[in-house]
């Protein structure tokens, strides 16, 4: 590892799964059944098939760009003033992104666990937790996530095997109730949280190693299947154990692993799942407070990358306990208006850039068969001499 | 300046009379009571005189006559011819002397240096330089067995306070050219000598100079123990894991040493530093590899959930008695609420008091001499055990827990990780008992977050774990078999040496 700063490709990729999983597995289960009743896990399996193409893109920008980060990338394809705008949307978003999910952890505890406890102790300990771990550097954070995911994937998996006896098949039947609109809204949702998101990845792709052998893309598809598999398993598991009610329960994993009792030895073992859930909530708030912090350092250029961080936590704190009325308001804002943002302004940014870079590719390549926009070529040669 | 050095060195070389080197000696170790000053003399007609110089406290019994022995072989050799200063001097020129190791010594700082090492060091008429016998003899513990480490099968070989005996018993297990030992001497009083040994190859490169980097310095300060070096050349001085281990275990040290460590050895303590030590490591000891595979790896797992129980255990009882009630199954949650009943302190103060008061016995237990610390273990238990439980100061399910971390805790193989729980089940308890099972979580994250940034010689203190190595992991929560870890780290001596240091 020569570059200090640079993770290995499988931790990039493991990085993926915690955050396209991380939140997802505890809240996506309820909305999608909620507004896609039975078809949710088909409004899943297209939205991962959706998630793959922006995946794709992403993945295709970061290899024509040779690497380089969003914020270069759209300099180098638009002109500065677009790229100081697309940094800003993408700003936005990450603003709105980070406390919408310690929100999410937060109401998670006062519901379920702690109803007495305010939710600013909640929120700020765990943007405390958050800023810390993202104080650490990225290595720090990917070596731990691996082993947080590993947990996060093992307790979700003996879950849905203790949950066995409680399956009944004819809860899922049939399999499309209401016609193809609902699995239509339930992609909509799915597709922008959290397959949209990985739109996010542009920036954090440059830190992968580069002087590592093994293919980055294979890696990320696969990780990206896993979390496909996991969120369509948990939320079919769910559809099974309370058929029509998936919709009406919050948390539905964890009410799940309420329910399991195996012969009166394991009985309540959600309180280890709900912390467990609550730690991939974690890990994808660390994950986007670092690409916030990232941002705001590439756009400012500052030398010192942790001058901004603890002001920005500050703001994601105060946002994180204003922005929602309660918990209807967070829903429609996040299952909602968030995935409409997502895809409208993140993914069409990625899309547009993808489009124009292949266009242009494909215009060079027919004039020097060179592979390579020469353009970029030569700004590599400056800036890498 | 270069006047005043020239002046010095010149001060400093020993003069032809006899009479000016022993006032010099005389001068410099005045008031120190054990240096003997021991004149003879030689010659057809004894007309010259020799005297020999030597600190009574660090020599053998009968090394004050070596002087005697020496002119006694010159007699002989040389019954023909008159013995002058002359033909002493070319005796020892040429042959040296018959017994034992000898260096010729010609500048008074030498002299006070071999004296101070246990030399007799013996000055004739007419000659500028000294002679020096090596005459070291000094009462030190036995090898036995490793008090700290003991262990029911293998070895029971440990180290003593002598440096050259336990560098000669780890040389004797790797019978290796690529065993290097490097030394060094650190304190302008102590003089201590520091030796430094790894085997070539097997230790990574950029560990090694990144060692010896930081050991550069420390020259000036007086080390008196092994941890003394671990403080000056540690990462994380405020952190309470152990970044590096000890061992008395020659047996250890080898296969330290095998895995490409560096172990770093103090004269006069029987303490052998282990360094880098990963956290994973913490859990193995070397009877894991002298016992059968199963029955390690078990043990290994035992070990692992005695730290989390050694962590965590008061934190989660109190967490879920105070908080979740509702997680603990009803008949448990009620035979706690029936122990309960009565105590007037909550979950968290009533495990604080037991808690301090384990800590206490532990600590007076270790101090007390023997026969007085069972005393104390006695009275500790009755008064946890029994009195506290009636007297209604604390629950026995509090006190279960309690004796189960206490347990726990001894059973992490090396002491220094046990000190590192002790400190952080506290502010764990604490968090948990403000927070319950979210303080619970942030407290673990956070230890989990200074863990995997943590480094041991710039290596991460988490590897194998934190960046996650799937090929070591069959000798970190498991201990394979033997055969399969050919290509462990413990073999990479022989393996590609390139790719070793990635």
């Amino acid at each position: 590892m020569n570059d200090k700063k640079s993770i290995l490709i499988y931790q990039m990729a493991v990085l993926l799964i915690c955050s396209t999983m991380g939140s997802a597995i505890v809240y996506i289960p309820n909305p999608i059944s909620y507004v896609a009743g039975n078809a949710a896990w088909i409004s899943l399996a297209f939205a991962y098939a959706f998630g793959m193409l922006v995946l794709a893109c992403v993945l295709f920008l970061h290899r024509a760009y040779d690497g380089r980060g969003l914020l270069e990338m759209s300099r180098l394809l638009f002109g500065k003033t677009a790229a100081v705008l697309i940094a800003v949307l993408f700003i936005l978003m990450l603003l709105f992104a980070i406390p919408a999910i310690v929100v999410g952890i937060n109401s998670f505890f006062t519901t379920i666990m702690m109803k007495e406890t305010p939710s600013f102790v909640f929120s700020f300990l765990t943007f405390f937790t958050v800023a810390f771990t993202v104080g650490k550097g990225l290595q720090v954070i990917a070596r731990m996530f691996v082993l947080l995911l590993v947990m996060l994937i093992a307790v979700t998996l003996v879950i849905l095997i203790l949950a066995i006896p409680l399956y009944k098949v004819k809860y899922a039947l049939p399999v499309m109730p209401n016609g193809v609109m609902p699995v239509l809204i339930g992609l909509f949702t799915s597709g922008g949280f959290p397959y949209g998101e990985i739109v996010f990845f542009t920036i954090l792709l440059p830190f992968s190693s580069r002087h590592e052998e093994g293919s980055l893309s294979k890696n990320m598809y696969l990780s990206l299947s896993v979390t496909g598999i996991m969120l369509v398993l948990s939320s079919l598991c769910t559809l099974m154990v309370f058929g029509p009610a998936t919709g009406i329960y919050k948390f539905s994993l964890y009410i799940l692993a309420s329910e399991i009792r195996v012969a009166d030895i394991i009985e309540r073992i959600e309180s280890i799942i709900g912390i467990v859930l609550i730690i991939g909530s974690y890990m994808k708030a660390t994950i986007y407070l670092f690409m916030l912090n990232q941002l705001f350092v590439q756009l400012l250029k500052l030398k010192n990358d942790r001058l901004l961080l603890t002001p920005l936590t500050g703001v994601c704190v105060l946002l994180s306990l204003t922005m929602f009325k309660g918990d209807s308001d967070f829903s429609q804002q996040v299952y909602v208006i968030w995935p409409l943002f997502v895809l409208t302004v993140g993914c069409l940014i990625v899309f547009t850039m993808t489009l124009l870079t292949f266009l242009r590719k494909g215009i060079k390549n027919d004039e020097d068969d060179n592979g390579r926009d020469p353009r970029i070529e030569s700004d590599v040669q400056a800036s890498g001499g | 300046m270069k006047t005043t050095t020239g002046e010095i060195r010149e001060s400093n070389r020993m003069s032809k009379h006899l009479e000016d080197n022993r006032k010099k000696m005389e001068e410099t170790f005045a008031g120190c009571g054990d240096i003997e000053f021991h004149p003879s003399s030689f010659g057809d007609n004894f007309e010259y005189k020799a005297v020999s110089v030597f600190c009574s406290t660090l020599i053998k019994d009968k090394t004050p006559t070596f002087m005697h022995d020496t002119l006694n072989d010159l007699f002989r050799k040389n019954v023909e011819e008159d013995l002058s200063p002359e033909r002493v001097r070319q005796f020892f020129i040429k042959h040296g002397a018959s017994t034992s190791i000898s260096t010729m010594l010609t500048r008074y700082d030498q002299a006070v240096d071999c004296i101070l090492n246990g030399y007799v060091v013996i000055w004739f008429d007419h000659w500028d330089t000294a002679i020096g016998y090596e005459a070291f003899q000094v009462a030190k513990r036995e090898v036995g067995e490793p008090i700290g480490e003991p262990s029911v099968q293998g070895p029971r070989e440990g180290t003593t306070e002598r440096l050259a005996d336990n560098i000669g018993m780890i040389r004797e297990r790797l019978k290796t050219p690529r065993l290097k030992v490097e030394y060094l001497v650190a304190g302008s009083v102590s003089k201590t000598k520091i030796a430094y040994m790894y085997v070539d190859q097997a230790v990574k490169p950029a560990t090694l100079e990144q060692f010896r980097s930081r050991l550069n310095g420390i020259d000036p300060y007086e080390v008196l123990e092994t941890s003394y070096i671990e403080d000056w050349i540690e990462d994380s001085t405020y952190s309470p894991f152990p970044q590096y281990m000890y061992t008395e275990r020659t047996d250890f040290a080898a296969a330290s040493l095998l895995d490409g460590k560096i172990i770093v050895l103090v004269s006069n303590t029987p303490m052998i530093l282990v360094c880098p030590a990963l956290f994973v490591e913490f859990f193995a000891t070397s009877e894991d590899y002298y016992t059968r595979t199963i029955f390690a790896s078990l043990i290994r797992l035992l070990r692992v959930w005695a730290f989390i129980v050694a962590l965590l255990l008061p934190s989660i009882y109190i967490a879920l008695s105070t908080f979740h009630p509702e997680l603990i199954p009803t008949v448990l949650l009620l035979a706690i609420l029936d122990t309960r009943e009565g105590i007037p302190f909550p979950a968290f103060f009533e495990a604080l008091v037991m808690e301090i008061f384990f800590e206490l016995l532990r600590e007076a237990g270790i101090r007390l001499p023997r026969p007085v610390g069972s005393a104390v273990s006695i009275v500790g238990a009755l008064v946890i055990g029994q009195a506290a439980i009636q007297a209604k100061i604390a629950s026995p399910m509090m006190v279960i827990v309690v004796a189960l971390t206490g347990i726990a805790s001894f059973a992490i193989p090396h002491y220094n990780m046990g000190i590192a729980l002790r400190v952080l089940r506290f502010p764990l308890m604490m968090v948990s008992s403000l927070l319950g099972g979210f303080g619970l979580m942030i407290g673990f994250l956070l230890t989990l977050v200074h863990l995997t940034s943590l480094n041991t010689l710039g290596e991460p203190y988490m590897s194998s774990l934190a960046p996650l190595k799937l090929r070591n992991m069959r000798d970190v929560f498991i201990r394979a078999p033997l055969s399969y870890f050919l290509k462990s780290p413990r073999n990479r001596h022989l393996h590609d040496p390139r790719r070793s240091n990635s």
